[in-house]
């Protein structure tokens, strides 16, 4: 009877421990929505290398909340804690309640927590920047700087959106924030929030990644309503060869200039450089290859997973989540538009020489806005080619928004 | 009335933001390519010159080649090591001038084996490039 009566209150503690009595019905619906984003990444293949962790990170840390616990300390009397070990005594610092002598025990945080300090202190983003630049050819963008206007222009949805987010009652911090998402880079948009609104890292990261994702769907109406036939037809010039001077100068230059006028931007934009002067010096290959392939994945990993798990049901649903989702599209789109709008100047003033389509690719989402610039350019005329002068904007995206989130930073952070 | 004044220097703040932030994003890139610009013609000048001496040289050793008023850079580039047979520089002479068909001033002054070592952003466009001559069957 004894026996059977202990079976039944483990198998009680262990349902009274289960997720089944802690869970509420706001993370039911979170595992129904990681559930739905782990479709997207996997069957519809959408971004899948950051929907993927950011979905499944979003799961466990609905399904077991702890595993984002920070770091606690428990209060043990001392009298039990020596029972319970042999009465060794510990060196743990003691509280006196009540004429009680407690033992100050810390626990460990879940996994989670210790992962998500590479995000919350900044050190995943410049080093998700460093892989980039190790993969990124700046050539397009050497060929043809003024790709670099079609850059900064597309980052006007973010300082617009910024004051729409100030209007309707984010501080300015989280305005910001939140504007920066118009830039469609995920590592920027997360570098920004960790410093300027990290209440808002969830929602923000996730509304930054599924726009990211959804380029092909947003882009191509914003190109074609603000474009004419005759415009998306136009055929560019080939770009200049680039020498390998050229490429190796180019880092350093970037990196100068940008740290010594904008030093908050430093982080992104030096390590970005880089990755890229690891590439293109041709004389650490080990490393170059190591900062593309092996350091990029790992850290995509903990990123994601850490991003995904700071989306619980609680910090979630809100309605503030909503408004993010809202102007980060708001800003997203006024990204594209501007982008296009600068290409159809460029038009008028070249006389027709640069089609304004690859405008839509300055802002940033690399190089899947490229592509996008390049399949409704083809749309028009299949023999049209834009790729690789649409991505001399989209890499002047990249440091345009890491620009844009230098200023920010150093206005409001 | 103290609402009203707050929501003033807000909206303040929001325009001096706006206006830092188009002011700033556009100063840097505006100034990074004029010194893109800059370094390419320093660069180009540079290359130039040391190259000069050599083809003077190489022209006074090899028989004149057709007269080209406004020759473009080759994306095939520098010296032969010889042990190419003439069908093959004629295949690729050919393709090339294939590619520059609307400018046929097109000379090849040297061929050379690429290293292999292309980039994702250039293997990506190559592959953009022949993706419709691959679905027409053609590749």
């Amino acid at each position: 009877m004894g026996i059977l009566q202990g079976f039944l209150d483990s198998i009680y503690g262990l349902f009274v421990d289960s997720g089944l009595m802690d869970l509420t019905w706001k993370n039911y619906a979170m595992i129904a929505i990681a559930c739905f984003l782990l479709f997207l990444a996997i069957k519809k293949q959408y971004e899948p290398l950051l929907l993927l962790p950011i979905a499944f990170g979003m799961l466990l840390v609905n399904l077991y909340p702890d595993i984002m616990a920070a770091p606690s300390t428990n209060l043990v009397p001392v009298e039990q804690y020596l029972a319970e070990h042999g009465g060794e005594a510990a060196n743990y610092a003691t509280t006196v309640q009540n004429g009680i002598t407690y033992y100050n025990v810390p626990t460990n945080g879940g996994l989670f927590y210790y992962l998500y300090q590479g995000v919350k202190l900044g050190i995943y983003p410049p080093l998700i920047f460093l892989g980039i630049g190790a993969m990124t050819d700046f050539g397009p963008l050497i060929a043809n700087p003024k790709s670099f206007i079609l850059g900064a222009a597309a980052q006007i949805g973010i300082f617009f959106t910024f004051i729409v987010a100030s209007l309707i009652g984010f501080t300015d911090a989280q305005a910001g924030a939140i504007g920066i998402i118009g830039g469609a880079d995920g590592p920027t948009a997360i570098y920004v929030t960790s410093i300027l609104a990290p209440e808002l890292l969830g929602p923000i990261a996730v509304a930054a990644y599924s726009y990211m994702a959804l380029v092909p769907i947003i882009q191509p109406p914003i190109m074609k309503a603000l474009t004419t036939k005759k415009e998306r037809s136009v055929v560019m010039q080939q770009l200049r060869p680039v020498s390998k001077l050229e490429k190796i100068l180019f880092p350093i230059i970037v990196t100068i200039v940008v740290a010594l006028l904008l030093p908050s931007a430093a982080p992104l934009v030096g390590m970005l450089m880089l990755g890229n002067l690891f590439k293109e010096s041709g004389v650490v290959d080990r490393i170059f290859k190591t900062a593309q392939n092996e350091l990029m994945n790992i850290i995509t990993i903990f990123l994601g997973v850490t991003v995904g798990a700071t989306a619980t049901g609680e910090v979630f649903l809100k309605l503030d989540t909503l408004k993010i989702i809202g102007l980060g599209l708001l800003a997203f789109m006024m990204g594209t538009a501007f982008g296009v709008l600068f290409g159809k100047l460029m038009y008028i003033f070249t006389k027709g020489k640069v089609n304004p389509l690859i405008g839509s690719a300055g802002v940033s989402a690399v190089p899947m806005a490229a592509r996008v610039a390049n399949k409704v350019g083809q749309q028009e005329n299949a023999s049209n080619f834009l790729l690789m002068h649409a991505m001399g904007p989209n890499v002047a995206g990249v440091i345009g928004s890491a620009v844009a989130a230098g200023v920010l930073i150093s206005i409001l952070g | 009335m103290s609402n009203q004044l707050v929501a003033a220097a807000e909206a303040n703040m929001s325009v001096i933001i706006l206006i830092t932030g188009f002011a700033v994003v556009f100063a840097v890139l505006l100034l990074l390519i004029g010194i893109i610009k800059l370094y390419s013609v320093i660069v180009y000048n540079a290359q130039n010159r040391a190259k000069k001496p050599k083809k003077s040289k190489e022209s006074a050793d090899t028989a004149p080649a057709t007269p080209v008023s406004e020759p473009i850079p080759a994306p095939v580039q520098t010296v032969s090591d010889g042990s190419l047979d003439l069908q093959t520089v004629a295949v690729i002479t050919a393709a090339v001038e294939a590619f520059y068909s609307d400018n046929n001033k097109v000379r090849i002054t040297g061929i050379r084996r690429a290293t292999g070592a292309r980039s994702e952003w250039a293997t990506a466009g190559v592959r953009e490039s022949i993706a419709p001559m691959r679905s027409e069957g053609l590749l």
